[in-house]
């Protein structure tokens, strides 16, 4: 044998080794982190039931419910529509393992794009899990990508059309799940679970929908509320008592020219009122530092203090951050204002919801005190 | 049905890629060849 | 000649870094000092009622906040009428005008005008409010939020024209607004927060 085939075969072996252990790094991804069900969990059921369409892809995904003994309005909250959106996906599990309903429903999808959890954004140097230590050990939790993973929905095109309207955005939003509302039921992968969480709207009839988020310190649409028109008395008594409890929010209309959005088109195509919130991710950023666990965590970056400096951020930031602990409790907050507000708006959609923690004590006490043991 | 010509075409390009790597006399070259083979494995098995 | 090339390549981008990084520290600090002193400036605070019922509630900038205004209106029992985009045909039997003052490109899309449409409606709004007589009050309740290149046009084009201005402190931290109340001689109030805001506007009627 030449000495050129025994180093070709060497180094054959080598490129086998490297594609096993990085394959089976991203496979890993696919392994979902425990969400334990918490005592107010009446029932856990796939998404799709309301659209058969969805069943054995990634696209599937658990719809929790809390169903309360006396009949009342319904909510439901959309966590991890996008999954670089560390906070947004935390409040909803936090509901999930705290939270009893006594009147009314609560409906909530911790995972509303499933499969963007099962990778992450190339080229970001993002972590794939970040960990929450509790009173009973380290809970974890993946940090997926903005967007559908491409395996399960490609290719892109060049500009993504928006089906309803026809507005043009550039070919990856076509993987955004906050791009394709209203849904088509045979439309892309994306597509089809809009479709199906606008089914189960109206299917359910759900009073009110929350979509959770976050955004780069640098992006106007921040530490926000986004309201659809009919839902606006509503969310001004939301920003108001915010405020008044010295949680610094805005209220934005959801603009008329922008499809695709849950605030917009959820308000349109069904009866629920449509908002959605939005907290302060440096992790997503695109001024960030080092972006690790510790990022996503606390939120401190020094490049982020700087661009503060020079006014270039729509949040305040200062060497404290914006922790976790924090983000998360400004959601729930949000959240229980929202049924507050929508109970005393319309006596038929009236909700009791007891146990959602407080935004003094997620902030004193930390996410981890708010998680339950896993079995 | 577009996956399937699209992974066909991926292992063909692979193929090619560890023709080259074979036929090539120094080291450096087969490295050259090599770094591009694994990103087209992890394509060809759907991974990323 | 390469090695050289490379060499006047390299300096020159040092020397474009170091520019940026001194010029960018010089501007910050000159701004810093500027907004510490213009805090100081001292404006007329409101003594009596100086407004009537019934209310016109209007935006400038079409931000939300002129919901929440709405909202603490309705709360507190006020009468009034509410249009977003009221032009100056529509103030009817008004006898106070309140402006929430403060912009959204959100909110502009919502309401489909562009910035300098607003900006015209507000002036010829304000101009023939204050020619029928009526009291006109601004209010600037989203705070740090609501600053920045687009509302401060908007600050701009409407809080010379008003009689009574309450403000949510988070917005006058560099005392463009309380600049402005004093150089047109209005009555202003400053507020903690939102809810105190309903305060001092309740303050101005009897
Ligand atoms: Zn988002």
């Amino acid at each position: 044998m030449k000495r050129k085939h025994i180093s070709a075969i060497i180094i054959l072996i080598g490129a086998l080794i490297v594609t096993f252990y990085s394959g089976r790094m991203f496979l890993s991804m696919y392994q979902e982190e425990p969400i334990v069900t918490g005592p107010g969990v009446s029932s856990v059921v796939k998404l799709s039931t309301y659209f058969p369409g969805l069943e054995g892809s990634y696209g599937d995904t658990d719809v929790y419910i809390m169903k309360g003994r006396e009949p009342g309005g319904s909510t439901l909250v959309l966590g991890g529509t996008h999954p670089n959106e560390p906070a947004a996906y935390i409040a909803s599990v936090v509901l999930i393992e705290n939270v009893v309903v006594k009147k009314g429903t609560l409906y909530v999808i911790p995972r509303s794009n499933r499969s963007a959890f099962t990778h992450n954004d190339p080229q970001e140097g993002a972590p794939q899990r970040f960990y929450i230590e509790t009173p009973f050990g380290e809970r974890w939790f993946r940090f997926g990508s903005r967007a559908t993973n491409p395996v399960h929905q490609w290719p892109d095109p060049d500009v993504y059309i928006h089906a309803a309207s026809g507005q043009q955005l550039s070919g990856s939003e076509t993987r955004n799940l906050n791009r394709g509302y209203p849904g088509r039921a045979d439309g892309t992968f994306t597509e089809q679970v809009c479709y199906a969480i606008r089914n189960m709207i109206n299917t359910e009839g759900i009073d009110l929908s929350i979509d959770l988020h976050e955004a780069s310190p640098e992006y106007p649409v921040i530490n926000a509320i986004v309201a659809h028109e009919r839902a606006m008395p509503i969310a001004a008594d939301v920003a108001i008592t915010m405020q008044s409890n010295e949680v610094n929010i805005g209220l934005e209309p959801s603009p008329v020219n922008l499809r695709g959005l849950t605030h917009r088109e959820l308000g349109d195509s069904t009866e629920t009122f449509a908002v959605l919130m939005e907290s302060a991710n440096a992790s997503q950023g695109r001024l960030r530092g080092r972006t690790d666990e510790a990022l996503v965590l606390s939120g401190v970056d020094p490049m982020y203090e700087k661009a503060a400096d020079l006014g270039r951020l729509f949040v305040p930031y200062d060497e404290n951050g914006h922790p976790l602990e924090v983000r998360v409790a400004r959601h729930l907050f949000g959240i229980e204002s929202f049924i507050i507000s929508m109970s005393s708006y319309d006596g038929n959609k009236a909700m009791i919801v007891s146990e959602i923690p407080s935004y003094q004590n997620m902030v004193s006490r930390g996410v981890g005190a708010y998680l339950l043991p896993v079995e | 049905m577009i996956t399937w010509i699209y992974r066909l075409i991926v292992l063909l390009v692979s193929i090619f890629v560890v023709v080259n790597l074979v036929s090539k006399e120094k080291i450096k070259d087969q490295a050259n060849a090599v770094i591009v083979l694994i990103p087209l494995l992890l394509r060809l098995l759907m991974i990323k | 000649m390469r090695k050289l090339s490379l060499l006047i390549i390299i300096i020159a981008a040092a020397s474009l870094f170091t520019i940026g990084c001194g010029g960018d520290e010089s501007v910050s600090k000159t701004s810093q000092q500027e907004s510490a002193v213009s805090v100081q400036v001292s404006v007329k605070a409101l003594e009596g009622p100086i407004a009537e019922t019934p209310i016109i509630l209007t935006s400038a900038g079409q931000s939300a906040d002129v919901k929440m205004i709405e909202s603490l209106l309705k709360k507190g029992g006020m009468e009034y009428e509410i249009n977003e985009v009221l032009d100056s045909s529509g103030l009817g039997e008004a006898r106070t005008l309140v402006i929430a003052i403060g912009g959204s490109s959100k909110g502009l899309g919502a309401a489909g005008i562009d910035a300098e449409d607003e900006i015209d409606r507000i002036d010829a709004l304000l101009k023939e409010a204050a020619a029928k007589g009526l009291t006109i009050i601004g209010m600037h309740i989203g705070g740090e939020g609501r600053r920045g290149e687009l509302s401060d046009k908007f600050i701009k084009a409407s809080v010379e024209f008003v009689d009574y201005l309450i403000v949510v402190e988070g917005g006058d931290k560099d005392g463009m607004l309380s600049g402005i109340a004093a150089e047109n001689d209005i009555f202003m109030s400053r507020v903690g927060s939102i809810v105190d805001s309903y305060g001092a506007l309740k303050k101005a009627f009897p």
